[in-house]
């Protein structure tokens, strides 16, 4: 990345949150700018483009999907939305029309800026396309080869099934974002599938057996509980 | 013997006999005739006179008893002119030799006629007592039935069910706020003929009756039916108002509960949230007047507090939104066929550092069936069980969390090894505001609301939950989720085929 501190789009309307996110964000060595309205937010972030956006779902003035949908039309931008918990509905909404993560109130400074981490990282990745770095990924004993369609762990390969390694596949293509039941199914199994969670839950539970230590605490295939997966980078 | 002996089955609404019809004749000739015969013999047989009268008046008393006044009159003349024409010298011929006859002929007619009428009319008594009988019978019935019955759409059924028994028609029963229009199939069609009965009851009507019998509703027509059929709507006209009534009567006490829970929560968690606030309010305000003179150390343990304290808020405020959706069933259950260890593991992955030092120990049956279950709900279930593990037992002490199957039903277990629970505890601890009797260890305290979350989640999951101390020691707690023995296949080469 260049020299020039990366630059963070907040769209918030609380005034003490701003405040916080400002703080914490400058300390941290961002570079944040701010709106308090979605309709100021879509008519700032043309002019002066963010390197990863922080919006908060519950605006006054109009819908944080909508937002998202919009930028989504000219930007592919980082989006994390920070929302309640209990509203496993609208992250997984935000999701699925494009955000790369979320956060839930309340939150440490820590998991704020680990979860800007992953989505520009991520949204690195996707950018470098098919070079080297986008097509191994390692995290701990976990390696994973998408050119060479291979996994190890701890140097030793472990084989999957088609179908394990197409799930596996797509998981470490996005590593660290978390990702909805329906992208899932959508991806391995195709459109017609994207309501059977089952399907999912037990191919999750086999590559569990297969990469985890222990399956009941997975330390690499994390689960959202009402959202989604996440393959863990860090 | 006759057609209306031969059916023994008249409803309660079978109309009054019918008054002599051809057959009653045909049968009344016929006994006459048979009493002629005997009589003849009886003359035959050089008997005393009277006998011959006293056959003749028994056919009448017979004839009258079985076909009622009309057949029992036809038969009193008939007895005197069988006995005069065929017994009473010269024979063959009405004309009567011996004036004595007269007499004889005459008593006998006037004591036949009186015998018929009078028989004829207990007959009909008895009649009309049986039929009034029965209708109390079927009135009973239905009283009965509908007494034993509660909620609208029952008494609806049964209501329905009992009459068209009894009147052996479709009925149907259209209650304002319906749309009027009768169930398919069920109701008569607007162009049928039936009859449409207001269901009045002590407060004003509550709808209509209405009832389309079979061929030949004519028979509906006789008052005793109609009678029957308005009290039987009078007292399903009752029984409609006295379970809206009894709904109105659940429905006030329901909010008078709902208001008692309410109070006692905002009680509770007013207390509950003050208490952190002032901690956070007091340490921020430290930190901003006098910070510069405090030393790192000091500093750092203001804000330390400030953050503790406001993690506890959150988990109070959380637990009360939740309690608040259950209560008022906002929550839509979104249940989902998943193994049970993945959401243990998103429930320890959440829990995190608060189980840091606890060796945690895992123990599910690599068998156990796809349950079907809302994951968010049993996470915040698993979460709630086992930081009540964390909060009362001392650090470093281990927590179990073992899954088996008994019957039709998974039993999960979240078990300490810490003090236990406190004799009588088991059963109280489920409900609201009810904290351990034993105290948490780090002296911190929820709003009492965890456990009555876990026991509201399970119980919409059709599960129950409990909790006892644990043999050798320390406390369990125990919830079952129901297996449903056909889960969803999974067969592995479903979708596409990857390339």
């Amino acid at each position: 990345m260049s020299d020039m501190p990366s630059l963070v789009l907040v769209i918030e309307d609380d005034a003490a949150m701003r405040r916080f996110l400002r703080a914490s964000l400058a300390a941290a060595g961002y570079r944040v700018t701010e709106a308090e309205t979605g309709d100021a937010s879509l008519k700032q972030a043309p002019l002066q483009p963010p390197d990863v956006v922080l919006l908060d779902l519950g605006l006054p003035d109009m819908d944080g999907l909508e937002v998202i949908r919009n930028l989504r039309t000219w930007s592919q931008v980082p989006i994390v939305v920070v929302s309640a918990r209990g509203q496993e509905k609208d992250k997984v909404a935000a999701l699925d029309v494009g955000a790369d993560d979320y956060l839930t109130k309340p939150f440490s400074v820590g998991e704020l800026l680990a979860r800007m981490r992953v989505a520009m990282r991520h949204a690195a990745r996707m950018a470098a396309g098919g070079s080297a770095e986008a097509t191994q990924f390692t995290v701990a004993d976990l390696k994973v080869d998408l050119a060479a369609r291979r996994i190890f762990l701890a140097d030793k390969e472990v084989h999957l099934t088609p179908l394990e390694y197409r799930l596996m596949g797509i998981l470490a293509h996005h590593a660290g974002k978390v990702l909805t039941h329906r992208f899932l199914l959508e991806q391995v199994w195709g459109p017609p599938y994207v309501e059977e969670t089952h399907y999912l839950r037990v191919y999750m539970a086999n590559l569990r057996r297969k990469l985890e230590a222990d399956p009941a605490r997975p330390r690499y295939l994390l689960t959202e509980q009402g959202v989604g997966y996440r393959l863990a980078d860090e | 013997m006759s057609e209306q002996q031969a059916n023994p089955d008249e409803g309660p609404l079978a109309a009054p006999e019918r008054q002599g019809s051809w057959q009653d004749y045909a049968w009344t000739a016929l006994i006459m005739a048979l009493c002629m015969g005997l009589a003849k013999a009886v003359s035959l047989a050089r008997l005393a006179e009277p006998n011959v009268v006293m056959i003749f008046l028994l056919g009448v008393v017979y004839v009258a008893i079985r076909f009622g006044r009309g057949p029992g009159v036809v038969a009193s003349v008939a007895a005197v002119l069988l006995y005069d024409f065929f017994l009473v010298p010269p024979f063959h011929t009405l004309a009567v030799a011996d004036a004595q006859y007269l007499l004889t002929l005459g008593v006998m007619l006037v004591v036949a006629l009186v015998i018929s009428t009078l028989t004829s009319r207990v007959r009909e008594h008895a009649g009309e007592a049986r039929r009034r009988e029965r209708r109390t019978e079927a009135l009973y019935r239905l009283t009965r039935q509908l007494a034993a019955t509660s909620g609208h759409d029952q008494l609806v059924a049964t209501a329905r069910r009992e009459l068209s028994e009894v009147f052996g028609g479709d009925v149907s029963i259209l209650l304002p706020g319906q749309d009027g229009a009768p169930e398919p199939g069920a109701g008569p069609p607007a162009s049928a003929k039936a009859l449409y009965l207001p269901l009045v009851g002590p407060d004003g009507p509550v709808g209509t009756l209405a009832i389309r019998l079979p061929q030949g509703t004519e028979r509906l027509l006789t008052p005793d039916q109609r009678q029957l059929l308005e009290a039987c709507a009078g007292q399903i006209a009752l029984a409609l108002q006295r379970s809206a009534l009894a709904e109105q009567t659940q429905r006030a006490l329901v909010q008078v509960e709902a208001e008692r829970v309410r109070s006692s929560l905002l009680s509770s968690i007013s207390h509950d949230l003050r208490t952190p606030l002032a901690v956070i309010a007091g340490s921020s305000s430290s930190l901003l007047e006098s910070g510069d003179a405090q030393t790192a150390a000091t500093r750092r343990e203001l804000l330390q507090s400030i953050c503790d304290e406001t993690s506890r808020m959150a988990i109070i405020i959380e637990n009360v939104l939740r309690m608040t959706q259950l209560q008022s069933g906002a929550i839509a259950l979104k249940k989902q066929w998943q193994p049970l260890e993945e959401v243990v593991g998103s429930a320890l992955g959440r829990l995190g550092k608060a189980l840091a030092d606890r060796p945690v120990a895992v123990r599910i049956p690599p068998d156990l069936p796809l349950l079907n279950f809302d994951g968010v709900l049993i996470e915040q279930v698993l979460i709630n069980l086992i930081d009540n593990a964390a909060r009362y037992t001392p650090p470093g002490t281990a927590v179990d969390i073992l899954a088996s199957v008994e019957g039709e039903h998974a039993v999960v277990e979240v078990a300490d090894r810490g003090p236990g629970l406190a004799p009588g505890e088991e059963r109280h601890i489920f409900d609201k505001f009810v904290r351990g009797a034993a105290g948490t260890i780090q002296g911190r305290r929820g709003a009492g609301l965890g456990l009555a979350i876990c026991r509201a989640i399970v119980q919409i999951h059709g599960g129950r939950i409990e909790a006892e101390n644990r043999p050798g020691g320390g406390a369990r707690f125990v919830f079952t989720m129901p297996i449903d023995l056909h889960p969803p296949a999974v067969s592995a080469e479903a979708g596409k085929v990857p390339e």
